[in-house]
């Protein structure tokens, strides 16, 4: 399967929760209780996500974090996208493309690459997903963003 | 370790009962009134109050010939149970949130798990939720909660453990706003924990405003993802 180059994926939906933290992403789905990790490669990925970036991006990014070939790269990202999408973490966005934030460039030297790989835990799920948290209807200044 | 510790029948088994509650005046009686018609006896109510400011000192006092009453500054859940732990003497463990509650069978039926399995250590049972009692509120809280009513509930309202269980895994783990009872879990299945899942519903969880939104947002996601990222740290030490 290829993506078209400015597909765009984001996070599904308002149940996810994640942060980036020491090069590592931990995301939660509420939704169903299940939480992943990315590290190194895959940090990257998401963060970029997070942010809006097209699969050129992310391609783009990665092959320059790493030294990798821009096919490798590609390819990397398609099968992590892919995995993700599977997991309902990230959804087709239909928005047209805009400008990337600004984020600061990764300053470390280039790391040995490792492929992304989306790491999925079962054992908290009934913990997480007895819990979502709600949208408050009828107050908009408390709505989480 | 007490006499009151032992393995044998639970028949006539001290359970400890750990209440915390923080700013929970107006549900604490219905909690403890759920907790004193339990069928079971002798039980030990160890209520934790986190640093209430509203009435609950006065709620309490009707009840304070049968309870103990800790008080704290306000810590959180963890700290609360971990201070109700520390006075515990009975050889079952349970919790109860101030507003939530039991149905009277609960200690009895999963009390009786441990005496048809005696390697048992951790009974669960599943959870309803149900709705705060002011109609406007009940009515925009179910139209906002799409998830089923009963759950399996694993959540410390739940529980029933032998003491010794807390021995092998520890307390709550304070850093932890939320979620602290997912990490005390998670804690307690990395150690093998022998425990079993009940069908049947022996709590409730009150859902009400307070619990539901005000303080989910971003504390509550931001202590999820902590208490992951410990659990991924875990498996990684594990497997390294």
């Amino acid at each position: 399967m290829s993506m078209h180059p400015t597909r765009r994926m984001a996070v599904a939906h308002d149940e996810i929760a994640s942060q980036v933290l020491e090069g590592e992403a931990i995301i939660i789905n509420l939704a169903t209780g299940l939480y992943y990790s990315l590290d190194g490669s895959g940090a990257l990925v998401w963060s970029m996500l997070q942010r809006g970036a097209t699969v050129v991006d992310m391609t783009a990014a990665l092959a320059r974090a790493y030294g990798i070939a821009a096919e490798r790269a590609r390819a990397d990202v398609e099968a992590l996208l892919a995995d993700m999408e599977a997991e309902s973490l990230v959804a087709e966005k239909a928005a047209p493309p805009h400008a990337l934030e600004p984020a600061a460039e990764p300053a470390a030297p280039r790391r040995a690459y490792a492929a992304p790989h989306l790491q999925r835990y079962s054992d908290m799920e009934r913990f997480f997903a007895l819990d979502p948290p709600l949208p408050v209807l009828d107050d908009e200044s408390e709505k989480p963003s | 370790v007490t006499a009151s510790r032992s393995r044998g029948g639970t028949r006539d088994a001290l359970v400890s009962v750990i209440v915390p509650s923080f700013n929970h005046a107006a549900y604490i009686g219905e909690a403890l009134d759920s907790i004193f018609t339990q069928r079971h006896r002798p039980l030990e109510v160890i209520v934790v109050d986190d640093g209430s400011t509203d009435d609950t000192g006065a709620v309490l006092g009707p009840y304070r010939d049968r309870i103990s009453v800790v008080k704290q500054t306000n810590a959180g859940p963890a700290a609360a149970r971990n201070a109700g732990l520390a006075r515990a003497t009975g050889a079952f463990i349970t919790f109860l949130d101030a507003d939530d509650m039991w149905h009277p069978d609960k200690l009895e039926r999963q009390l009786a798990r441990f005496d048809a399995r005696p390697e048992l250590e951790l009974s669960i049972c599943c959870v309803e939720s149900f709705y705060a009692g002011d109609p406007a509120e009940e009515e925009r809280l179910l139209r906002e909660r799409e998830q089923p009513k009963v759950m399996t509930g694993v959540v410390v309202q739940t529980f029933v453990a032998r003491a010794s269980l807390f021995e092998r895994v520890g307390g709550f783990d304070p850093r932890f706003r939320f979620a602290e009872d997912a990490d005390w879990y998670v804690r307690a299945t990395e150690q093998s924990v022998m425990e079993e899942h009940l069908a049947e519903v022996l709590c409730y969880r009150r859902m009400h405003a307070h619990n539901m939104t005000r303080e989910w947002p971003e504390v509550k996601k931001e202590s999820m993802l902590a208490v992951a990222k410990a659990a991924i740290e875990r498996h990684r030490s594990r497997n390294a």
